[in-house]
Order: structure tokens, then sequence, then C-alpha cells
């Protein structure tokens, strides 16, 4: 592509000249984006994850061992609890293989009904298959409101 | 090495390579007239679509982890939080369907014309052995993902190497790293889909080419001539 043309002697005709000019340009333009595209990707802008409270319920509404749910940010389902010390929000999926966990205030427990998974109160896992406790929102308790920490996306 | 060379520079002499014969063993073969026909070159199709998805394979393990508490965190990562992360996946998730397909395609059109018979056996053996290499890294990747569908191609793709008659529990006990899905399932996964099967595939590559390149491209089949010449002078018009 870019070695000289010998057959014509040193005059580079304009056929080959814009030909080569153009072939250049378009392998600079698609290696270049590909270039920078990856640049960006293993070297990313320092970003923090940036957290805001917001507004999910209030501490009126919820009684001992009482619950309610609600929606995060991304779309997820999500579960305020009141364990009688605290109040706590928790992922309401499942930490085996993401199926949707519930409250069941008279056994003060949650419980997974795809393969009978179990978490504590506290969203501890206690029994069954999943490896690890349910995911965990920070709880903000103003007054009688109840704020839940999010991820800003 | 010959006195009769023109002037050279410090580059060739330190490296003492014939550059012309070079470009001529790479791009100047001469080629029967029947390789016109797309259908005959797929195969580089995924050989040129294997050095993109090797390329953005290792931008991927850059920031992928193999486990079982991550494996889906850091994809969606990948695809959603990192500048471009999405195309880099997309390029090898489709690069890899890409690479299935025209394997098959290549496989299919050389079985169809008859290419592949004497001497041309180790060229279908390489090929054949490449085919199943490229299911195979084709499965593992799918697996990493770690979503439902993965962890159930797990299940099922175990399972069927389990009914291997005599070996088929140790298969599927060395594919899982145990008794059931764990841990060490993605683990193996990984170094089988990034490192083992990858190495294979290159290395096949090199010997399907070099055996192709040692008989020619082969002619084509005898009762195939007529469509040839059909289906070139059609596309000369």
């Amino acid at each position: 592509m870019t070695e000289k043309k010998e057959k014509s002697g040193d005059e580079l005709s304009r056929r080959d000249f814009l030909a080569n000019t153009a072939m250049t340009l378009g392998v600079v333009a698609s290696l270049g984006t590909s270039a920078y595209y990856g640049i960006r990707y293993l070297v990313p802008a320092k970003k923090e994850a940036k957290f805001t409270d917001v507004l999910v319920g209030t501490v009126s509404e919820l009684p001992v061992n009482g619950a309610k749910e609600f929606i995060d940010n991304q779309g997820k389902k999500a579960i305020l609890v009141n364990n009688g010390k605290e109040i706590k929000a928790f992922s309401k999926i499942c930490t085996h293989l993401g199926c949707e966990v519930e409250w069941q205030a008279e056994k003060k427990h949650f419980f997974c009904p795809c393969h009978e998974g179990f978490f504590d109160a506290n969203g501890k896992n206690i029994a069954g298959p999943p490896p690890r406790p349910l995911n965990e929102y920070k709880v903000t308790v103003k007054d009688d409101n109840i704020f839940v920490a999010l991820k800003e996306v | 090495m010959e006195k009769a060379q023109k002037e050279t520079g410090w580059i060739d002499k330190s490296l003492p390579v014939d550059w012309g014969k070079v470009k001529e063993e790479a791009i100047g073969e001469i080629l029967p007239q029947h390789m016109k026909l797309w259908w005959y070159c797929l195969g580089g199709v995924p050989a040129l679509v294997f050095l993109m998805l090797v390329i953005s394979g290792i931008m991927l393990a850059f920031h992928y982890v193999p486990h079982p508490d991550q494996a889906y965190e850091s994809v969606a990562h990948i695809t959603n939080e990192l500048p471009y992360g999405w195309w880099i996946r997309s390029l090898h998730r489709w690069g890899a369907e890409i690479m299935v397909v025209t394997v098959s395609l290549h496989a299919i059109r050389v079985f169809a014309t008859g290419a592949y018979r004497h001497p041309r056996e180790f060229c279908w053996i390489s090929g054949s052995l490449l085919l199943l290499l490229t299911f195979g890294t084709a499965f593992t990747g799918y697996s990493l993902v770690y979503t439902q569908q993965s962890y159930w191609a797990m299940t099922i793709g175990t399972g069927i190497a389990a009914k291997t008659p005599i070996i088929g529990s140790f298969i599927s006990r060395f594919m899982l790293g145990g008794e059931a899905i764990g841990p060490n399932t993605l683990n193996r996964f990984f170094i089988i889909h990034a490192a083992i099967l990858p190495s294979l595939i290159f290395l096949m590559i090199v010997i399907h080419i070099i055996v192709i390149r040692l008989h020619g491209v082969a002619e084509y089949a005898v009762g195939m001539q007529r469509e040839i010449i059909r289906g070139l002078s059609r596309g000369d018009e």
C-alpha cells in the first residue's frame, strides 16, 4: 500500500496517488478510532461512585416485622424491613440464582421459593443454596422519613 | 546474502529478509478462476475474525473476573459503565457468532465440492479440529457471562459430556472441577476459553494454512464445472 510504484519510474500517477491517499485515510480513520476506543476502555477516567439519598417510606408505616417494597433507580425490586431494632433495606434478588425472595413476617425470615433458600432478618443466608447475604442498601432515618442511599448511574 | 543486491540500508543488513519474496509468497499466489466466487473463499473470514476476537478478548480480560460472585457484575460493569466497553464486548460477542457461522459454512462448502479428497487429508483433518475447537471456545465463552442461560448451558453441556461411555464422569468432573457447578467451574471455563483453546486454534490455523499453501488451492470437483462457469460469467456482467 505504502511502497513506491516502480513500474512507471519515479512519477506517481494521479490515480495511484488518490487511491493510496484514500486507502491510507480510511485505514488511519478506522484503526485510529479503534485505538481511541481501546485506550479509553483500558484507562477509564476516574469516576467516584456517587450515592443519593432517596425517600422510600416512613417509619409509621413499618411496625415491628413489617415490610415495604420499593423499586430502586435501576428498576430492581427491593424491600424495607423493620427487624425490631432498626430498619434495613435489602435487594429482593436472591444471591443464588436471582429469583425474588419473599419476606415472611411471622417467621421473621426471607424465603426464596426457587430452591428453598432462607435469609434471616439481617439478610444473612441461613439455609439452602444461597452463597452470600442479600445485597443491602444504606438506610438513613430522619424524623419519620426513611431514606435509602442509591448509586447514581 | 548475494552480493548482487541493491544499495542496502542498516535495517536490510541487520535483518536480511528478502521482502519482495515475502510479499510474493503472502499475496502473489496465482489462483484458479473459481476463487473469484466468494463462497470458495469463506475460510479467510474466520481467520480474520479470530484475530479480532483475540484482541477484543484480551481487552475484555482486563476487566473480567472469573468468580461466581463477580462474573456477572464485571460483565455488566464492562457493558454499562466502562467507556466503550459495550463496543469491545459487542465485537467479541458478534465476532464469535460470525466465526461459528463462517467456519461451518466453509466446512459445508469444502464437503459439498469434494475439496477434502486426497491429497488434502491434512487440510480436512486440521479443519475439522478447527471446527470442533471453535464450538468448544464458543460454548465456554457463553458460560463466562454467568447469566441464567450460562448456568444452564454449563449444566447441560457437562451433562451431555457425562453421558460419554466409560470416561463420561471423568470428563464431567474435569470440566466442573468437582461434582457440581462452583467457583472451580468458572475458573476452569475461563482458562480453557482464554488460554488453552485459542492457542490450539492458532496452532491449527498455522498448520491449516501451511498445508493449503503446500498443495495450492483445490481444483473444483468434477461435474461442478458448468455451474462455476455460469456463476463466473454472471458475476462478470
